[in-house]
């Protein structure tokens, strides 16, 4: 509940105290080390990724920021309910990686995850199936003056008598209109930018409440007016198993917190992958299986008043489009 | 008489109940033994009266000299003894009034009725050397608190609100989880353990503006006990506590009020009679205004909360003859909170109690009452397509009678009936045409709670006085609704549902019940010492849903059914009392062990709001607490207050058959509002005639949270795992609260007014709620909440005229 957190903060202003919030530092329980995976099978094309890493000592008021530990040299496959598998190669450290023309997910079909680590330790996930998600109808955007961009809405609808789960992912590219003026080394600038912003909240939602009917304005990003350039806007509507859902919500819900009286005691979010020996010892993170269905849009941002300011650079070296992040690569053909 | 007795006997016979008859056969034998003794001895039975309001005056000693005997009155003003037949002097006092002594004859039994003046300045109020009441070491009752309401705007208070309950956890063995949290926990119960009763009708949401006020308006209120052990039989229903609230009867003589002005509300109250010395009728209500401070506030994202509540009482008093007396009260509470962002909350408490109380003769009353209560939360979401509007209501209709007989001073014997209809909605989504969601509504629960209930106070030697008595509790669970059945032996989940039975309107789902017996002991161990000793049971049918560290506006109540068993509770306990200066100085200890079976909890992750299947989300518990309580208390002198010093602690633990079930790996582990140690100081100087000053001090553990094991990345986030729940504490909590008063009256003595100047916090401790975790490119910090982490100054102006 982050409208809680208003409330304590309208009680802190209202009273002029300012924060109410405080940096602390605490004993620490260190019980790192355990197996996190990170995993997704859809029916869109392969190559599928899988992230494995080992959990850290979570230290408060650290100086030394504190990265994933990778786990490498895993044995890394996924089954599916035919009898097929297929191992995912290392590709860089912790990332395993089936081939472009390996295994593809398919609608129907129930898929697993084999971990076999370097102890001999032999982690798998419960068999999930993929199920069909219905197509994305379409995307509208809505310029608000207010906060200054536009906010973008998949409009779809819901198959009837069968619960869905949806998760959307969604990013965007807008180009940075960088003028030798704003630039620190004109002599290496592109006319064009190309910045990638990604939706880093957990965008879920079940049918529990909405089964059969139209899912219309479901917000899925938003995008600062800064640049009078092209908006592209890609959103990938996927299908998510029941307890797929149930933990991402929880993991939103931790990203939530506010320490108000509104937060449930933390616990533990459980995912589906345990040690096929030892089914206490459950890892961390979840192997998800996903039907997905894409939308790509483009919109014009011309002719609106109100253009937020260029955003200041992130790096202070470098040629035009580096001290943005961003790439003056061509955007590829823009189709769904 | 007989004939009540004889409905009780049926009652028992209907259940069964051997142990309950024999009981009740027992006090019945003993009430008519105690009748056939007294021949030469006579009754005053007398009605103690403010001089000016007429209003009955609760806890005035009454004292007859000759035979040093006394005795303190009742809720109603009223007091009966039995002395022997002639004439005698006696002194009425009780704090706050002056002392009157007066000449009686009571050759034969009598019936008297004498008035009292308030003394209105803080100076003499302080200053009286009357006899001092030695209720609490006489009287067999235990770990029971009255609330001083005459002193109650003089606590120091944050928002310059006078308030009841903040004012309860002054005292030893209440607590809470934290500042601006709603409602109270007694000795290691949860806050739906408490029975809260205004005039009789219980309320199920206590709090203004989500928790940072009590809801009822302290104007308007006579008394406030609350029982934190030794629970009279006449009460039942919830576990922990009774906090029974009367509020105050109109002045059946003049036209007079009462009011305050502060920051964040103001109030007025209103009395007057409708016929004299017969009827009259009070008035009382309470308007706030937190929005003008939100308006001044520069931030444009908090700057659109918009808050207010209201309460209002209002109270019919009859009393057509002088053996009989009619009330009608009523009450209504209403929040609205709407956040800047798309939802606002919405809750409203209201209640409605009639109540006939008789006296046959000066050793028998009784009283039959009917009233009913309400309460209602609306959460609506204001976002475009996903409109909705969730509400839940509750509603409780009751009826009860009981008869009272106080023969003597040796014996008084109470029995009473009650019966109480629940209708709960646990949840109605209305959805605007063309919205994305779809209208939905979980069933209501029905069930009756019938309960029959009997007690007997004795003295069996002069020094050994003993209070014995029990209720039997039946409750049912009834239809009309769909039962959703589990498989065996699988954890409960939707997916183990094998089928689903609808039951037809009034069909009976699940029935259980039991005894609640209650019992106290109390020794005179001295001229002002004694020794106490208390056992009682309670259980409770109806059980509040919430997931989350405090009340929360979306919580709601469920009755137990099928699948979610009573709460049962025992609580042994002890205590020694001793007085010393003449009572001035009151000191006492007890100690207390409960054990507490079938507590709600919640499986990792549950969903709890909209839930069809819910019991499939939630866990049987069991809980233990145990502590010891210091106090001492200085009535006299000028610098009065007091010390209260409480260890305790409250466990709880989660053993599932089925291991992904248990939390801790069943272990017990501390609640969520476990505080061990707990002291507080409270102090009352007069600087002046008209100039006081007040402060508290109070210091507590810490409650309890959980830190990281570690932390992990998932899908380019930072999230932290944590495997264990309540295993550390967040730092310890402590404050110190002064006020400022000045009183006045005026020379015509018709108006009184005070100005209060509080200072809530007043060495700017940030104090923690809550500690919450962050990670920021990588860094980890770990962050604390603090609610009212400053000084916060208010004042508040009252009149009376």
């Amino acid at each position: 509940m982050k409208k809680l957190y208003s409330f304590i903060y309208f009680i802190c202003f209202s009273l002029l105290l300012g924060a109410c919030i405080d940096a602390v530092n605490l004993p620490i329980r260190d019980e790192s080390g355990k197996l996190v995976v990170e995993g997704l099978i859809s029916n869109a094309p392969p190559p599928y990724t899988i992230i494995l890493s080992t959990s850290v000592t979570y230290e408060s008021g650290s100086v030394v920021a504190r990265l994933p530990n990778p786990l490498s040299g895993v044995s890394v496959a996924v089954l599916d309910d035919m009898g097929n598998r297929e191992v995912f190669k290392e590709t860089i450290n912790g990332q395993y990686k089936n081939t472009a023309n390996g295994m593809r997910g398919q609608v129907g079909r129930s898929y697993q995850l084999e971990v076999i680590m370097p102890d001999g330790r032999k982690f798998v996930s419960i068999a999930e199936k993929l199920m069909a998600v219905s197509p994305i109808d379409s995307v509208t955007s809505e310029y608000s003056k207010v906060l200054k961009g536009h906010s973008f809405y998949v409009n779809t609808h819901d198959p009837r008598g069968e619960r869905n789960y949806y998760r959307w992912t969604t990013y965007g590219i807008g180009s940075l209109q960088v003028s030798p003026v704003s630039n620190p080394s004109p002599a290496s600038c592109s006319p064009f930018c190309w910045q990638y912003i990604e939706n880093k909240t957990l965008n879920l939602l079940s049918d529990e409440f909405i089964d059969g009917n139209q899912i219309q304005k479901q917000k899925v990003f938003f995008a600062p007016y800064v640049s009078q350039s092209d908006f592209y806007l890609e959103v990938n509507q996927s299908s998510i198993s029941k307890d797929a859902f149930r933990y991402l919500q929880l993991l939103e819900d931790q990203r939530n917190r506010t320490g108000s009286i509104f937060d449930p005691p933390p616990a533990s979010i459980l995912g589906n992958i345990y040690n096929a020996n030892d089914s206490k010892e459950i890892a961390l993170g979840y192997f998800i299986v996903s039907g997905v269905s894409r939308k790509r849009i483009i919109i014009k941002r011309t002719g609106l008043s109100d253009r937020l300011p260029m955003p200041i650079p992130l790096a202070f070296v470098g040629k035009c489009c580096d001290v943005y992040f961003g790439t003056s690569q061509a955007i590829p053909p823009w189709r769904d | 008489m007989k004939l009540h007795f004889s409905k009780l006997l049926l009652i028992c016979l209907a259940k069964d109940t051997l142990l309950l008859c024999v009981l009740i056969f027992t006090i019945f034998q003993t009430i008519a033994v105690a009748t056939a003794q007294d021949g030469k001895l006579v009754r005053v039975r007398g009605e103690i009266l403010d001089e000016r309001t007429r209003k009955p005056l609760v806890g005035a000693n009454v004292y007859f000299e000759e035979i040093r005997k006394g005795a303190i009155t009742d809720a109603d003003g009223f007091f009966t003894l039995q002395v022997p037949a002639g004439k005698y002097n006696i002194s009425i006092s009780i704090v706050g009034y002056g002392v009157i002594k007066q000449e009686i004859d009571a050759t034969n039994d009598a019936n008297i009725s004498l008035k009292l003046s308030e003394k209105i300045k803080v100076l003499e109020e302080v200053e009286i050397t009357e006899k001092r009441t030695d209720e609490n070491v006489k009287a067999i009752e235990m770990s029971k608190i009255q609330l001083d309401i005459r002193n109650l705007i003089k606590i120091p208070v944050a928002f310059g609100e006078a308030d009841i309950i903040r004012a309860m956890m002054l005292q030893t063995g209440v607590s809470t989880v934290g500042e601006g949290a709603g409602g109270f926990n007694v000795r290691g119960g949860r806050t739906d353990q408490n029975l809260v009763l205004l005039d009789e009708a219980p309320l199920f949401g206590t709090s203004h503006l989500l928790g940072f006020f009590t809801n009822v308006n302290p104007d308007a209120v006579q008394s406030v006990s609350l029982y934190k052990g030794g629970i009279p039989a006449q009460y039942g229903g919830r576990l922990s506590s009774v906090l029974a609230i009367r509020t105050r009867s109109g002045n059946d003589t003049i036209v007079s009020g009462a009011g305050g002005v502060g920051l964040m509300a103001s109030r007025f109250l209103i009395e007057a009679p409708i016929i004299k010395h017969k009827a009259s009728i009070l008035v009382a209500a309470r308007v706030t205004y937190p929005n003008y401070l939100i308006s001044i506030v520069q931030n444009p994202t908090y700057g659109n909360s918009k808050a207010s509540f209201y309460d209002i009482n209002a109270k019919l008093e009859f009393k057509p003859t002088i053996k009989d007396r009619i009330i009608l009260s009523s009450y209504l509470s209403r929040d609205v909170f709407r956040l800047p962002t798309d939802t606002a909350f919405a809750w409203q408490s209201s209640s409605a109690t009639f109540q006939w109380n008789h006296s046959f003769s000066s050793a028998l009353f009784s009283s039959v009452t009917a009233l009913v209560s309400d309460y209602k939360i609306v959460v609506s979401g204001n976002r475009d397509k996903f409109d909705y509007e969730l509400t839940n209501t509750i509603n409780h209709k009751e009826v009860k009678a009981n008869i009272i007989y106080n023969p003597s001073e040796k014996l008084n014997a109470e029995a009473g009936v009650s019966t109480i209809w629940y209708t709960l909605n646990p949840a109605t989504l209305k959805v605007p045409e063309g919205s994305n969601l779809i209208a939905l509504k979980i069933p209501n629960e029905q069930g009756r709670e019938m309960a029959v209930y009997a007690n007997a106070e004795l003295q069996l030697l002069p020094s050994v006085s003993l209070s014995l008595g029990t209720r039997y509790s039946f409750f049912q669970n009834v239809g009309a609704r769909p039962l959703y059945v589990y498989a065996d032996n699988l954890p409960r989940t939707v997916l183990s549902i094998t089928d689903t039975i609808q039951y037809a309107k009034g069909e009976v789902l699940k029935g259980y019940g039991g005894l609640e017996p209650r019992i106290s002991l109390r020794f005179i161990t001295g001229k002002s010492s004694s020794l106490k000793v208390s056992y009682n049971r309670t259980r409770q049918y109806i059980h509040l849903i919430s997931n989350t560290t405090a009340i929360a506006p979306a919580d709601y109540w469920k009755l137990s059914d099928p699948y979610i068993k009573p709460q049962v509770s025992d609580q042994y306990a002890i205590g020694y009392f001793q007085n010393f200066k003449d009572n001035g100085l009151e000191a006492s200890i007890e100690t207390y062990y409960k054990d507490i079976s079938n507590i709600v909890e919640y499986k990792n992750g549950a969903r709890l709001l909209l839930n069809k299947n819910i019991e499939a989300d939630l866990l049987p518990a069991i809980g233990k607490a145990y502590g010891v309580e210091f106090t001492l208390k200085k009535n006299y002198g000028k610098l009065q207050g007091q010390i209260g010093y409480t260890y305790s602690r409250s466990l709880i633990a989660v053993q599932s058959t089925f291991d992904q079930e248990s939390i801790n790996n069943g272990a017990f582990f501390p609640s969520n509002f476990d505080r061990p140690h707990n002291l507080i100081i409270t102090a009352r100087y007069p600087l002046s005639k008209k100039w006081t000053i007040s402060g508290n001090f109070t210091y507590a553990t810490g409650v309890p949270t959980t830190l990281p094991d570690s932390r992990y990345q998932f899908s380019n986030k930072t999230y932290i795992n944590f495997s264990l729940r309540n295993t550390d504490r967040i730092p310890d909590y402590h404050r110190l609260d002064i006020s400022l008063i000045y009183e006045s009256k005026s020379v015509s003595k018709k108006y009184a007014s005070s100005v209060i100047f509080s200072f809530y916090n007043v060495y700017f401790r940030r104090n923690p709620f809550s500690i919450f975790y962050g990670n920021r490119y990588g860094y980890d910090q770990a962050y604390k909440l603090s609610i009212l982490g400053t000084l916060i100054p208010s004042f508040t102006y009252n009149f009376k005229f």
